[in-house]
């Protein structure tokens, strides 16, 4: 689940065509490759690169596509050391340089990563760089920072949705909302379909106290991906702020049905349930919650999900 | 080509993060200094007050946690003389946790009026044992003088007050001294039975030389740990016997069934039932609302929606207090979070029903970046309205390692009322710079009986900073000093009701809130323009009803709840 949940960042954070084009330029054997790994036939994709490394040891395109391919496959640990073997064997490889960073990234091994990453700035600087270097300040906690490379990003390019939501993003985590709101409303022009920059300038919304523009953006969200308990959670906090008490628990209820293992969705539906009276109902959920904080060392939810960086 | 530009984009960069830098320096200060904006306090120094404290956190580079968390102060009046004196808290040697050497002593400050104070630590016998935290301040004998009670780190010490200048350690006799990690503490008379208890917040269970190591150990960087690494604590309920002595009934009245990083405690009725309530702000553990119902608690911190942010994370709360920001008639609750989660404002809708309304109410921006410790809802300028000072500092003294974007010293931050929404408001006047400091405890009160509200903030491993308030703008007001029978002597606990322009205003006389530190107990009301309250009433403890009618503004009153009559002798000019 963790690995899912960090080959979804890495997802989110660049397009995929820049692992395809560090690609292109190495061996034909390892060329034969690439179409499996793209249309996900890592097995097939792993015995061929095998299959070529066997024949050159040394091709680090070989180590460099095995490694993005164990990677995908959730053999991570294989992957970093295909994609580390791939770097040594063509250290100006920028490329390399980048795939190993963000595997690092993802791999929260984030000190590494940056190490990894600062050539970058001199041997491929642009939106993409600028975006990688952004997202490891953002998980160094030096958000100030991060706004500043993804800023970079979105002037280089503007078009670029993702670094829209990751400026805002930084400037939410700044406690800069209004600033945040722009950047995430900007996301959207371009992306409409942006879930996690809907999902968000929810959040921002409903910190402003725009209870209805967040109910909206959150209505949305919802829409794009039903299956995220956390949009019907806020949803439910938006709506009763708005006055639709009914339709606050019934988005609660769903929080809870998408996943009842997380103890703030019990938290939202035993507020709820309380506020309208429903006592007896509020304490099951908020013993559930307990019991599940309880489950979880003691500790808070986090609340950031990894996914939303 | 990529060479060149790439060491342009490093001069832009290191240039951007210094003007941010700047930027958030300015803007931290800039809630104090803002362009030349006139703030309403000025800061006075040692040379010219005399209170040459210097809190010592006692610290040898372990990283004992018990450094970072400390210390708090009190502002009430020992002797009597109608000033309100300064008691600081202070540390001790690390491990030993002995005061052996002078400068860890605990200070008592006479004051001797203008705001000069004189050291009395010796002479009343106040220097403290071990490691020293928080205080509370409370006249539990009922004997007309004001008591200290001290918390720290091992045990904790009743130190009472002779009456003539000089306390004596009861704390055996007392039965008071509890153990584990005492933090802040407040009297209230829970039973309403007209004497004085006791509640006492702990943090976690910790003991020195056995924690983990904490921070980046491949690098050498040892920092200090937060909560989670270790248990969480009860907290003590103490019910006064009357005769000198104290049962514990933490047990008895369920208490103990909450373990929690219990950190600032407040007492405030919230419901209006004329019976306590106690709130607790516990650091990345749920916080406690224990509702008094007729003398026995029942914690509804969860379903009254206090213990946890709206999205149901336990933040860091640190100090707490409370006042009817909206003039609703109920009171409202702030407490201090971590940085990036800011205070929180959980407003009161009723029914024992809060909900966190820090973001549209313009408390969230402005309190975000900052590690939030001591708060206090004052009227600063007499307005008539609960206004807001928080201290702040964070707790990781070598946090700019990990974050250069942080700082361990931050601003006090200083956040006007309008209608029931804050905006942050500069914090020093006459062209004085606000320095940040490790801002911890946090106590309010008119130090020169001018009528107006002035501040001390203690700062861990730092003398503290003295805040004269001399808003230009301010309005009028009145000191009301409550002496109870049958109710406790202080009138902790009695509701004042202010009927006047501004509406119905709701306050309760009592000392506790904030971090660690105890406020003057006497109850500021902020006048605006108005020369006269038409009524106030005061509904006291032991059920006695008052109304004082036609009070004339900048006066002191000292309120008998016997008399309940207001006579000349009865009042004295504020020194406006």
């Amino acid at each position: 689940m963790q690995a899912l949940v960090l080959s979804y960042i890495v997802m989110l954070l660049l397009p995929i065509t820049a692992t395809q084009d560090s690609t292109t330029s190495g061996s034909s054997c390892s060329k034969t490759a690439l179409p499996l790994y793209q249309h996900r036939h890592y097995d097939a994709a792993e015995r061929e690169l095998e299959h070529c490394l066997r024949l050159d040891p040394k091709d680090p395109s070989s180590h460099e596509l095995l490694g993005l391919v164990l990677d995908a496959a959730g053999t991570r640990e294989q992957a970093g050391a295909h994609l580390r073997e791939a770097l040594t064997l063509a250290n100006q490889n920028a490329d390399y340089r980048f795939n190993l960073a963000m595997f690092l990234a993802s791999t929260d091994q984030i000190e590494e990563a940056n190490r990894i990453a600062q050539p970058l700035l001199v041997s491929q600087p642009g939106p993409d760089t600028y975006m990688l270097i952004g997202y490891l300040r953002l998980r160094q906690r030096q958000e100030r920072e991060a706004a500043f490379w993804f800023q970079k990003a979105v002037d280089a390019a503007p078009g670029r949705a993702n670094a829209w939501y990751r400026l805002g993003f930084a400037h939410h985590s700044l406690g800069e909302f209004s600033a945040a709101v722009i950047c995430y409303r900007k996301t959207l022009e371009l992306e409409p379909q942006h879930f996690f920059a809907r999902l968000q300038l929810g959040k921002v919304l409903l910190l402003q106290g725009d209870y209805g523009g967040a109910r909206d953006q959150l209505i949305e969200a919802t829409r794009i991906q039903p299956g995220y308990s956390a949009a019907w959670r806020y949803l439910s906090e938006a709506q009763f702020s708005s006055g639709e008490r009914q339709a606050a628990l019934k988005s609660a209820r769903e929080a809870v049905s998408q996943d009842s293992s997380d103890p703030r969705n019990h938290h939202q539906l035993g507020m709820v349930l309380e506020k309208a009276g429903d006592e007896p109902a509020a304490a099951a959920e908020f013993q559930t919650m307990e019991d599940l904080r309880v489950r979880m060392h003691n500790g808070t939810s986090s609340p950031v999900d990894p996914r939303e960086y | 080509m990529a060479g060149p530009r790439t060491s342009v984009n490093f001069i832009d960069y290191w240039s951007w993060v210094l003007c941010l830098l700047a930027a958030v320096c300015v803007a931290g200060a800039g809630i104090s200094v803002a362009q030349k904006e006139e703030g309403p306090f000025i800061e006075l120094d040692a040379g010219k007050t005399g209170i040459d404290f210097v809190y010592r956190n006692g610290a040898a580079g372990v990283k004992e946690m018990i450094e970072t968390m400390g210390s708090g102060c009190a502002i009430f009046d020992f002797d009597n003389d109608g000033r309100p004196d300064l008691f600081f808290v202070n540390g001790a040697s690390v491990p030993s946790l002995q005061k052996k050497d002078p400068s860890f002593s605990n200070r008592l400050f006479r004051n001797l009026g203008d705001f000069r104070f004189v050291d009395v630590t010796n002479k009343a016998g106040v220097q403290g044992k071990g490691y020293g935290m928080g205080v509370a301040v409370g006249d539990y004998d009922n004997d007309g003088f004001e008591d200290l009670y001290v918390t720290g780190f091992g045990s904790n010490q009743l130190l009472r007050n002779r009456g003539d200048g000089t306390f004596e350690d009861v704390t055996a006799k007392a039965g008071v001294a509890g153990s584990g990690w005492s933090m802040s503490a407040a009297f209230f008379d829970y039973d309403r039975d007209g004497l004085l208890d006791l509640i006492v917040t702990r943090y976690v269970q910790y003991s020195l030389g056995t924690g983990p190591y904490c921070g980046d150990a491949a690098r050498g960087w040892r920092s200090y740990c937060l909560p989670d690494q270790f248990a969480p604590s009860t907290l003590l309920l103490y019910h006064n016997n009357g005769d000198g002595t104290f049962s514990d009934v933490t047990h008895q009245e369920g208490l103990d069934r909450f373990r929690v990083n219990g950190l600032g405690v407040r007492i405030v009725d919230l419901d209006g039932d004329g019976w306590p309530d106690i709130l607790v702000a516990s650091d990345r553990t749920r916080n406690l609302l224990f509702h008094n119902k007729r003398g026995h608690f029942e914690e509804i911190g969860v379903p009254s929606g206090i213990a946890y942010s709206n999205d149901g994370v336990a933040r860091a709360g640190m100090g707490i207090d409370a006042a009817d920001v909206n003039h609703d008639g109920r009171p409202d609750i702030a407490i201090t979070n971590f940085e990036s989660e800011g205070v929180a404002l959980y407003m009161n809708q009723g029914s024992l029903l809060f909900n966190d309304e820090a973001g549209p109410r313009g408390l969230l921006e402005p309190t975000f970046g900052w590690v939030g410790f001591g708060l206090r809802f004052f009227d600063y300028e007499n307005g008539g309205a609960p206004d807001l000072m928080m201290a702040s500092g964070h707790v990781l003294d070598d946090i700019d390692r990990y974050r250069h974007d942080m700082t361990w010293a931050q601003p006090i931050v200083l956040l006007h009322n309008s209608n029931g929404r804050f905006s942050a408001a500069p914090l020093l006047g006459s062209d004085q710079e606000a320095k940040k400091v490790v801002g911890r405890g946090l106590a309010i009160g008119d130090l020169n009986n001018d009528g107006s509200l002035d501040a001390i903030v203690t700062t861990n491993n730092g003398p503290p900073v003295v805040l004269r308030n001399e808003a230009a703008q301010r309005g009028h007001s009145i000191l009301l000093r409550l002496i109870g029978g049958p109710s406790n002597r202080d009138g902790f606990g009695t509701r004042i009701e202010v009927h006047d322009a501004v509406g119905v205003r709701i306050l309760e006389a009592g000392a506790s809130g904030s971090y660690l530190s105890s406020s003057d107990p006497r109850v500021h009301i902020g006048l605006g323009a108005q020369t006269r309250v038409p009524e106030i009433m005061l509904y006291w403890p032991s059920g006695t009803i008052q109304r004082l009618r036609g009070l004339e503004s900048d006066y002191l009153y000292t309120i008998r709840e016997k008399s309940g009559l207001v006579t000349p002798e009865s009042r004295v000019p504020l020194r406006r």
